[in-house]
């Protein structure tokens, strides 16, 4: 069967009214296919494809009741309203579908006797010797004037198995009423009003259209296509505000990403800042070493200069220093320079035992202030993980720093924090192990809520900070207690891509 | 500058420890540098002229610790100190406690040897001080009893007369007895006997008069 509209045999002149079907057949098409484009890049939006079957079928239905119309025999008449029942059946199943999908509500038992009921009388349709569902025969075929166009209408005994197809079209009725009613009631009013109104109101339009043709007191062709597509729009525009609004949610829901990541970039650098302007004091002890080695440097080379003879391999000895020293001072400047830099953040591959290394930079002047004796077990093929630098390194930082401050009540003995790094899984970890009091147990996740600190001028951002930043990088962040004494905190990220495996 | 003084410099910043040890060879001295604490308390100290500049944050033992554990040990070597952030109550506690200066890094060269010129004339001081006081010490231990208690009586102010009365004797044994403490205390005048007394502390206190 084709559902693409053919002129039928005898058609000679255009009229306007004659064009209402394939008109109203090319409006489903096009719906149709724009919802199926839809369905195929949402795949997981059931209902917009069985939309799409219904509107196929309804396009199919109205060309085949223009054919049955302007049929020329009694047998074509026939055959034409038996091929007309496959469309409707697809109709009315997939319109089924689509209101138990898309109200997420119904009665099962209606949808699958509706269905039953229309598959058992289009089979019967198609019996030998039934003639077609309508008709249990036909007697003539009489030619009638409507809108200037002449069409057919039939004579014959009415097919008593068609109160069969009208009671499983009343039970689908009684169906999409049913899901509306409970659509309305959970608060979906609009779409109960609009899709289950509009079915139901249009399908008792096409049903009393029918029931009036058939039984002689209409003389005009079959327009049930018209209601269809009545249908069929009322389906699509609530399709549509469906997809406008998840359209504008998701691009509210980016917006608002960028703002968090926004927020969160901000805060980060807060955070920064704090935490270096705590380390101020032992920052600038830190720049001072190189400073004093410097200053002692250039002393001691003037009066080598001034000795006689001048110990040259001495002196470049010293020059060399200075220049090692400077590097050092210049190193400490960028480590701080970058930390306080408020950019964008930039995701590329990097080395965590680097990155370590380098937080070192910033730190080994209050470690040392501390009376903290640092251990590292890092893995030597440590794979890449993506992430930003800086704010890797505000994360190591702060763990570290957290660590510190958590032994600060141990004897200078005591004082032992462990840096481990090491694959977990197809994961980089990084764990940061401290000799501490450890945590009380309902404090392991209540100490990554914002604003909450056990230290007595902590500003409770530090760890809420790490995670976010972590779970930004798509990692994980999280504390246990060791089982002898202290905490660990352990974060987990991902392998950078084209890393080694 | 003093060729033969022996500098001992403590500082845990390697790259410090060198500069600073360079600055002082550069200036004639010779010097034996420690990264910690520890390795300077292990380090047996000659006995000879020295000083010790020390840096006070260092892990472990600080450099205040080391003053106060040199401060038990009786050791005579002056310290300077060396520090890159000078806190007032440090620097208060190390100078009270006998430091000789308490400079900040980065130190400036000229600072450093002054300081380290006048630690090292403090020490030859007290070195000069100790071995006079040990001297009059070992001439003291020549004295018998008896007259160490006349030397006592006579730097006392009392006459021989007084003496030979409150010792039972007669004046001449004390005259004899007093010939020989000068003689033994090598001194001329009984000017100088009071002034070394004195050093000594002896005789600060009159004996009992009935």
């Amino acid at each position: 069967m084709s559902v693409f509209y053919m002129p039928p045999s005898g058609f000679t002149s255009t009229n306007w009214f004659s064009l209402l079907w394939p008109m109203a057949a090319a409006a489903s098409f096009t719906l149709a296919l724009l919802h199926f484009r839809v369905w195929l890049a949402r795949r997981d939006e059931r209902a917009i494809l069985y939309f799409s079957v219904s509107a196929i079928a309804t396009a199919a239905v109205s060309l085949m009741e223009y054919r049955v119309s302007h049929s020329e025999t009694t047998a074509q008449y026939t055959a034409y309203v038996r091929w007309t029942f496959i469309p409707l059946w697809f109709q009315l199943v997939f319109l089924i579908w689509f209101v138990w999908v898309f109200f997420g509500t119904g009665r099962k038992w209606l949808a699958l006797s509706s269905v039953g009921l229309w598959t058992l009388t289009v089979i019967i349709n198609f019996w030998p010797g039934q003639g077609n569902l309508v008709y249990k025969t036909m007697t003539g075929l009489r030619a009638v004037e409507f809108g200037g166009e002449n069409f057919v209408v039939a004579e014959g005994v009415e097919n008593p198995w068609n109160a069969v197809n009208y009671l499983g079209t009343l039970l689908m009725l009684v169906f999409v009423l049913d899901a509306s009613i409970a659509l309305w009631r959970r608060g979906g009013r609009r779409r109960a009003v609009v899709v289950g109104g509009g079915i139901v109101f249009f399908f008792v339009v096409a049903a009393g259209h029918c029931g009036l043709i058939e039984s002689g007191h209409l003389e005009m062709p079959y327009m049930i296509g018209f209601s269809y597509l009545a249908i069929v729009i009322a389906m699509s525009s609530e399709l549509t505000r469906d997809l406008l609004h998840a359209a504008e949610v998701s691009r509210q829901l980016q917006q608002s990403e960028v703002k968090a990541a926004q927020h969160r970039a901000e805060l980060a650098h807060l955070t920064r800042v704090t935490t270096l302007s705590e380390l101020a004091a032992s920052l600038a002890h830190e720049l001072n070493q190189p400073l004093t080695a410097i200053l002692s440097n250039a002393n001691a080379a003037q009066r080598f200069l001034n000795a006689d003879p001048v110990d040259m391999d001495e002196v470049r000895d010293i020059l060399k220093d200075i220049a090692e020293e400077d590097e050092r001072a210049s190193e400490i400047i960028s480590r701080m320079r970058a930390m306080m830099k408020k950019g964008e953040a930039e995701m590329k591959p990097r080395d965590l035992n680097a990155k370590i290394r380098e937080v070192l930079v910033l730190l080994h002047g209050d470690l040392v202030a501390r009376n903290i004796s640092l251990s590292f077990e890092l893995s030597p093929r440590l794979p890449l993980v993506n992430g930003d630098r800086v704010q890797l390194e505000q994360v190591l930082l702060n763990l570290i720093l957290n660590g510190c401050d958590a032994m600060s009540v141990n004897a200078p003995g005591e004082r032992r924090l462990i840096i481990q790094t090491g694959r977990e899984g197809g994961l980089v970890r990084v764990s940061v192990v401290d000799r501490g009091v450890g945590l009380a147990p309902e404090l392991l996740e209540q100490i990554f809520e914002p604003f909450y600190s056990t230290k007595p001028n902590g500003l409770g951002l530090g760890l809420p900070i790490c995670r976010s930043i972590i779970t930004a990088h798509g990692g994980r962040l999280w504390a246990e207690n060791n089982s002898d004494c202290g905490a660990t905190f352990h974060f987990t990220l991902e392998v950078a891509k084209g890393g080694p495996a | 500058m003093s060729e033969h003084a022996q500098l001992y410099l403590v500082d845990d910043e390697p790259a410090v420890r060198k500069a600073l040890s360079r600055l002082l060879r550069s200036a004639g001295y010779a010097v034996t540098a420690f990264g910690s604490a520890r390795e300077f308390m292990q380090q047996q100290v000659a006995d000879a002229p020295g000083c010790l500049v020390l840096d006070v944050t260092m892990p472990e033992i600080t450099g205040i610790e080391l003053q106060e554990w040199l401060a038990q040990t009786r050791s005579p070597l002056p310290i300077i100190f060396i520090t890159g952030n000078g806190d007032i109550p440090t620097s208060v506690r190390a100078m009270k406690a006998g430091a000789v200066d308490f400079l900040t890094k980065p130190v400036k060269d000229t600072d450093l040897l002054r300081a380290i010129e006048i630690a090292l004339r403090q020490e030859r001081e007290n070195r000069q001080t100790r071995a006079a006081v040990s001297a009059i010490q070992e001439r003291l231990a020549t004295l018998t009893p008896r007259e160490r208690e006349v030397l006592e009586h006579v730097v006392s102010g009392q006459l021989n007369k007084q003496i030979a009365g409150d010792l039972g004797t007669v004046e001449k044994t004390i005259k004899v007895h007093r010939a020989r403490v000068m003689d033994k205390m090598g001194v001329q005048s009984l000017a100088e006997l009071v002034r070394l007394a004195e050093r000594m502390g002896i005789g600060r206190a009159t004996p009992a008069a009935d």
